[in-house]
């Protein structure tokens, strides 16, 4: 699906807040607020190199779940599945599912938040 | 009644007995009857609303309707309903040296079940990268559930307790992609909030790693 705020908004956020506060010489001396706005600027990197192809593995995912035939969004696919899964439709499949969840989930902390999954791995 | 609630509530706080306890039943002379009854299974009043929360949201998440589907369908009966904190972790409680001093945040109170704080007390999401201190990034759990215990006169009931913290990460992601749907909406630019957005899948990871080593282990 594809992810929002997207890269062009981070770096406007993120320039706004850099405007207001440069950034000191000593990185280790950073306030919050610049803090926040690079890892923004991480995020917008992170969507201009892996965001396209994100999109495309989602999609593989989903034809794995779904089948290749279905033309539907990303986002039509994630709302079929929400549907779904409140129905209790997928109640006996759970490992297929399971799967499609956590590459969604592991994707999106690749792009938010890479070392929290990496700390995760090796809990 | 409410009184005598708060007393059985307030030993999960560790405040102690005696001249404490006195002091807290003479401020504590409150009217609680505003508060709704959840019926028998609280778990299932909690899903509920955070389905409802997710409906208000334009983007759908599967892996939350996932976790929520998995709870519905484990809901416990709560027989022993008490007032909860129910955002009792730290960072809102107040310490002086040893002594517990005060406790904030009340304005999510609630009758639920008793392990419902527990839970989000110990919850992953709650232990701000301490990830062994298990019992709010502070402590040990079983110290914890032990001091508990000592205080209150219940048990811990250790078999639910990983059920209220799948219900406790839902929660904190729900509430993230409301934050975040703040600045997304239009209605409040914020980079915290758009960046508080992006720490829904943190809590959709542990609630897949949860759910995975519940069923494993065969507890649910």
């Amino acid at each position: 699906m594809r992810q929002r705020p997207d890269a062009t908004e981070f770096e406007r956020l993120a320039d706004a807040i850099l405007r207001d506060n440069p950034m000191p010489e000593d990185r280790k001396a950073l306030s919050y607020e610049q803090r926040m706005a690079l890892k923004a600027h991480d995020i917008a990197e992170y969507d201009r190199q892996r965001g396209e192809a994100d999109m495309e593995e989602e999609l593989a995912r989903f034809a794995a779940l779904y089948g290749q035939d279905t033309e539907a969004s990303i986002e039509a696919l994630n709302c079929r599945l929400a549907d779904e899964i409140r129905a209790g439709k997928w109640d006996e499949a759970p490992e297929a599912l399971t799967t499609l969840l956590m590459s969604q989930v592991r994707s999106r902390l690749k792009r938010s938040n890479p070392k929290y999954l990496r700390a995760m791995r090796g809990e | 009644m409410p009184l005598q609630q708060l007393r059985r509530l307030f030993p999960v706080f560790g405040i102690g007995a005696g001249k404490d306890r006195d002091q807290i039943d003479t401020v504590i002379q409150c009217d609680l009857d505003f508060l709704p009854l959840p019926g028998a299974a609280p778990a299932l009043h909690r899903i509920a609303t955070y389905r409802g929360y997710l409906d208000e949201l334009p983007d759908p998440n599967p892996t939350l309707e996932y976790a929520l589907r998995w709870l519905e369908l484990r809901a416990p009966v709560t027989v022993d309903l008490v007032l909860c904190h129910a955002d009792f972790r730290t960072g809102n409680y107040m310490v002086d040296g040893d002594r517990l001093t005060g406790i904030l945040d009340w304005e999510f109170a609630a009758w639920s079940d008793p392990m419902e704080d527990i839970a989000w007390f110990c919850a992953r999401c709650w232990r701000f990268g301490a990830w062994e201190r298990e019992a709010g990034g502070i402590g040990e759990r079983e110290a914890f559930y032990h001091g508990y215990e000592a205080e209150s006169g219940r048990a811990v009931d250790r078999d639910a307790i990983p059920y209220w913290e799948v219900m406790a990460a839902v929660r904190w992601a729900v509430i993230a992609l409301q934050q975040g749907e703040r600045h997304l909406s239009g209605g409040e630019e914020s980079l915290e909030l758009a960046l508080t957005g992006l720490r829904a899948p943190e809590m959709e990871l542990d609630v897949l790693m949860d759910i995975a080593r519940i069923e494993g282990e065969g507890r649910a």
